[in-house]
C-alpha cells in the first residue's frame, strides 16, 4: 500500500518531464547560430544558420564593427529550399547605395520571427568584407587534383572552363599550372533577394570554384590567383596566402581493395618445420552498374611439406563476381546477392575446375554489433550530451568539442551472418597427378561438379582480442573424382560425394588500434576442395588485412 | 557436347541446381529494374539545393530521426541507425544508389560509394562527414 504513492508520483513526474520537454527544448534551441555568410552584392548577404530556418523572417541593423553606431537596417526572409539559409536585405541610413565596402569589417545583430525564446534573443554575425580563399582538397589522399576555393565573397565572373592557377614559389616567381574550373553560381551585377534563389538555388555554391588540375602535383605549393576570376566588387580575386595546395601522398590502398594475407608456420614432434600462406586479392573495379560491383578474386591456400597424417588445403582460385546489397526491413536487413566465376586448382596446377558460383549473404537483425559499431554509438550518444542536444536538455550547458577519438571505445561486439551458395560446373579435362616425392602418377579422370554451399560465419570481439569462426558445410551432389596422397607416396584415385564440412577457427590478437596487423592461432578441421583430404591442423601467424 | 550421368538422381540435383542459379539470377535482374518515378517532382527538386538534397538522401539512408548536422561522420550516422548492415561496402553502395537516383538530372554520377572513407576498409577515402558529402555532390553534379 505504501508503494502506490510512489508509483503516482513517479508517474505524474514522468507525464510532466513529457509534456514540458518540448517546451524546454524550444526554450533552450537558439533561433539562429551564424555559421557561414555569402557576400552577394554591396547590399545583399545571405547568412547560413547551424539551425534549420525555414519560414523565418526577421529585422536587424548593420554597424561598423569597431564603431556601434548603426549606419544601416537589415530586412531579414528565409532562403527558399535551403533550409539552413537566410537572405539579408540592406538599406544605408543615409542613402547611399553601396553599404558593404571592400576591406570592411561589419557587425549584423538580428532578431527572427517566430522565435524560440521569449523574449527573442538577438544573434549576431561578424561580416568581413575581405578576398580570404580558403582552399580544400576534393580527392582522396591518393589523387590530389581537385581544389575547391571558398571566399565569403561572390565571384562575379569565372575563367571559363579551361583555366590556369597561378602558384607562388619561395621565391616569389609565379607559375601557371593548367586546370579546368567549374564555377556554379556567377553573381551578376543587378539581382535582387527575390531573384537570388533562382540564380543560386544552392547558396553554398555562391562564392565558391572547383579547379581540376590538369595533373598531379609533386611539391606543395601556394596558390596566388586564377586569372579572370572576378569577385562581385568586380575586382580580381587574389588568394590568401594561408592557403596551400598539397601534393598527392601515396595511396593508404589500391582503390578500395580488399587485401589479405595470413603467412603461418606449423611444427609438430618428428615433422619437417611447415609454412602455409592463406592470401586473397579482390580489388573492386569500376564503378557500381544496376547496383553491381565488379570483383576480380584471386585467392591461395598453400603450403610446403607436412606435419604427418596432415595436408593442407593446397587450393588456389582464380575468378571474378559482380554483387549487389539489396537492404530490407524486419527479420533479414539485407541479401548480399554475388554471382561469380571460379576457376578452382592447386599448387601443383594439376586440377582445372572451372564453376558457377552463386552465393547469397544473409544479415539478420541484431546480429551485426561488431566493437566498432558499438563505439561509434557509444560515441553519439556522448556526443549529444557534449554538443547539448540531448533530450531533454541539460540546464545552462555550454558546448564543448568531442570527437570519435575522445571516446573510449566499446568492450565488446559480435557479428553473426550466414551465406547459401552453390559451386556448378566441372573438371575441364582429365589430368596426371603426380605425387609430391617419387615419380607415381595417377590419371584424374575428368567429373562434373554440383555443390550446395552453406556457410556460417560469427566474430566476437573482445578489447583486441577475437575470435572468428567460419563453417561451411558442402553436400556435393554428384561423385567427384579425386587423388589421395599416401604416406608411402603412393597415389590412389577416391570418389568423394555428400557431405563435407570444413571450419577454420581463429584467435587473433590485433597489434594495432585499427585491426591492420594481427597475431593469428587457427584450427582448421574438415574437408576442402578440390582435394577433400582430411585437414586438422593448428597453425599460428601473422595477419595482414586491407 | 553431351553430358553423361551416372544415376539419375545425379541429373536431378544437376538440373535443380542449374535452375535454382538462374532463378536467383533472374530476381536479383527483377529486384534491381524496380525504380521509383519521381516524375513532376524532378522540376522542383532542381530549385532546392544541393546541400538539402544530400541532407534529405542521408537522413532516409539511415532512417536518422533528425537531419544529421553538416559535422557529422557518416559512419557515426549509419551506426545509430536501426540498419544492421556493415558501413563499407553494403551501406556505402546503398548509399551511391540512393544519391544516383535523387541526382539522376545530373550528366556525371555525383558520387561513388568508394569516395567514403572508411577506417579499416577504405582509409584513402575523401569523404568522412555529411559536409565532405556535400561539397563532393556540388563538385560533381551537372544538371542537364
Amino acid at each position: 500500500m505504501k508503494i502506490m504513492p510512489q508509483k503516482h508520483t513517479l508517474f505524474f513526474s514522468l507525464v510532466l518531464v513529457v509534456a514540458v520537454s518540448p517546451l524546454l527544448s524550444a526554450g533552450d534551441t537558439p533561433d539562429c547560430t551564424p555559421a557561414d555568410y555569402k557576400i552577394v552584392t554591396t547590399s545583399l548577404v545571405a547568412v547560413q544558420c547551424k539551425e534549420e530556418v525555414p519560414g523565418t523572417t526577421g529585422t536587424g541593423h548593420l554597424t561598423l564593427s569597431d564603431n556601434p553606431i548603426p549606419i544601416g537596417t537589415a530586412t531579414i526572409i528565409p532562403y527558399p529550399h535551403a533550409r539552413q539559409w537566410l537572405i539579408v536585405s540592406l538599406l544605408s541610413s543615409n542613402g547611399a547605395t553601396e553599404l558593404l565596402l571592400p576591406g570592411k569589417k561589419y557587425r549584423l545583430p538580428f532578431t527572427l520571427s517566430p522565435s524560440h525564446r521569449t523574449p527573442p534573443t538577438p544573434a549576431t554575425i561578424d561580416i568581413s568584407v575581405d578576398s580570404t580563399i580558403l582552399v580544400s582538397p576534393l580527392d582522396s589522399v591518393g589523387t590530389q587534383t581537385r581544389f575547391e576555393f571558398v571566399s565569403h565573397l561572390g565571384y562575379r565572373q569565372g575563367p571559363g572552363d579551361f583555366c590556369t592557377l597561378q602558384t607562388e614559389n619561395f621565391d616569389r616567381r609565379l607559375r601557371s599550372l593548367s586546370a579546368r574550373c567549374k564555377l556554379d553560381t556567377p553573381i551578376p551585377p543587378t539581382i535582387t533577394a527575390e531573384s537570388l534563389p533562382r540564380l543560386a538555388p544552392s547558396p553554398e555554391s555562391i562564392g565558391s570554384l572547383f579547379v581540376t588540375l590538369n595533373n598531379d602535383k609533386n611539391t606543395q605549393e601556394i596558390p596566388y590567383a586564377v586569372p579572370g576570376l572576378l569577385d562581385v566588387f568586380g575586382n580580381l580575386v587574389k588568394i590568401d596566402t594561408k592557403g596551400q595546395i598539397a601534393p598527392g601522398k601515396a595511396p593508404a590502398s589500391k582503390d578500395a581493395a580488399d587485401y589479405y594475407l595470413n603467412f603461418n608456420h606449423s611444427a609438430a614432434t618428428g615433422s619437417k618445420p611447415a609454412w602455409t600462406l592463406y592470401g586473397k586479392v579482390a580489388p573492386s573495379l569500376g564503378g557500381l552498374h544496376a547496383g553491381f560491383q565488379f570483383k576480380p578474386l584471386a585467392t591461395a591456400d598453400v603450403g610446403q611439406n607436412q606435419i604427418t597424417g596432415i595436408k593442407y588445403a593446397d587450393t588456389i582460385d582464380f575468378g571474378a563476381s559482380v554483387s549487389r546489397i539489396f537492404e530490407f526491413n524486419g527479420l533479414l536487413q539485407g541479401l548480399l546477392v554475388s554471382p561469380g566465376v571460379t576457376y578452382e586448382t592447386d599448387k601443383e596446377f594439376d586440377r582445372h575446375n572451372l564453376m558457377a558460383t552463386p552465393d547469397l549473404k544473409f544479415y539478420f537483425a541484431h546480429l551485426y554489433n561488431p566493437q566498432r559499431r558499438r563505439s561509434l554509438q557509444k560515441f553519439a550518444r556522448e556526443l549529444q550530451i557534449a554538443q547539448c542536444t540531448v533530450q531533454p536538455p541539460i540546464p545552462n550547458c555550454t558546448p564543448i568539442p568531442w570527437t570519435v577519438e575522445n571516446s573510449k571505445p566499446a568492450l565488446w561486439g559480435y557479428v553473426f551472418d550466414m551465406h547459401i551458395g552453390a559451386e556448378l560446373g566441372g573438371a575441364l579435362k582429365d589430368t596426371t597427378v603426380k605425387a609430391s616425392v617419387g615419380n607415381a602418377t595417377q590419371l584424374l579422370p575428368s567429373y562434373k561438379i554440383a555443390r550446395f554451399v552453406p556457410v556460417v560465419h560469427s566474430v566476437i570481439e573482445f578489447q583486441r582480442f577475437s575470435i572468428d569462426e567460419s563453417l561451411t558445410g558442402r553436400y556435393l551432389g554428384v561423385t567427384e573424382n579425386t587423388v589421395f596422397e599416401s604416406k608411402d607416396h603412393s597415389l590412389h584415385l577416391l570418389k568423394v560425394q555428400g557431405w563435407r564440412a570444413y571450419s577454420v577457427l581463429t584467435g587473433a590478437y590485433n597489434l594495432d588500434p585499427t585491426g591492420r596487423f594481427a597475431l593469428t592461432v587457427s584450427y582448421k578441421n574438415g574437408f576442402s576442395p578440390p582435394q577433400f583430404r582430411r585437414i586438422n591442423v593448428v597453425q599460428t601467424g601473422i595477419t595482414f588485412k586491407y | 557436347m553431351k553430358i553423361l550421368f551416372r544415376s539419375p538422381q545425379e541429373k536431378a540435383v544437376v538440373v535443380i541446381s542449374a535452375l535454382s542459379t538462374v532463378t536467383l539470377i533472374c530476381a536479383a535482374f527483377f529486384l534491381v529494374a524496380r525504380r521509383p518515378n519521381l516524375g513532376p517532382e524532378m522540376k522542383r527538386l532542381k530549385l532546392m539545393s544541393v546541400h538539402d538534397r544530400v541532407i534529405d538522401v542521408v537522413t532516409s539512408w539511415a532512417t536518422a530521426p533528425s537531419h544529421p548536422a553538416d559535422t557529422m561522420q557518416l559512419e557515426v550516422v549509419w551506426s545509430t541507425s536501426r540498419h544492421d548492415l556493415p558501413f563499407y561496402p553494403e551501406a556505402a553502395q546503398l548509399l551511391e544508389q540512393q544519391m544516383k537516383d535523387e541526382f539522376r538530372d545530373s550528366k556525371n554520377a555525383v558520387m561513388h560509394y568508394r569516395d567514403l572513407k572508411d577506417p579499416t576498409q577504405n582509409p584513402g577515402g575523401s569523404v568522412s562527414t555529411v559536409a565532405d558529402l556535400v561539397r563532393l555532390v556540388r563538385a560533381n553534379y551537372e544538371p542537364q
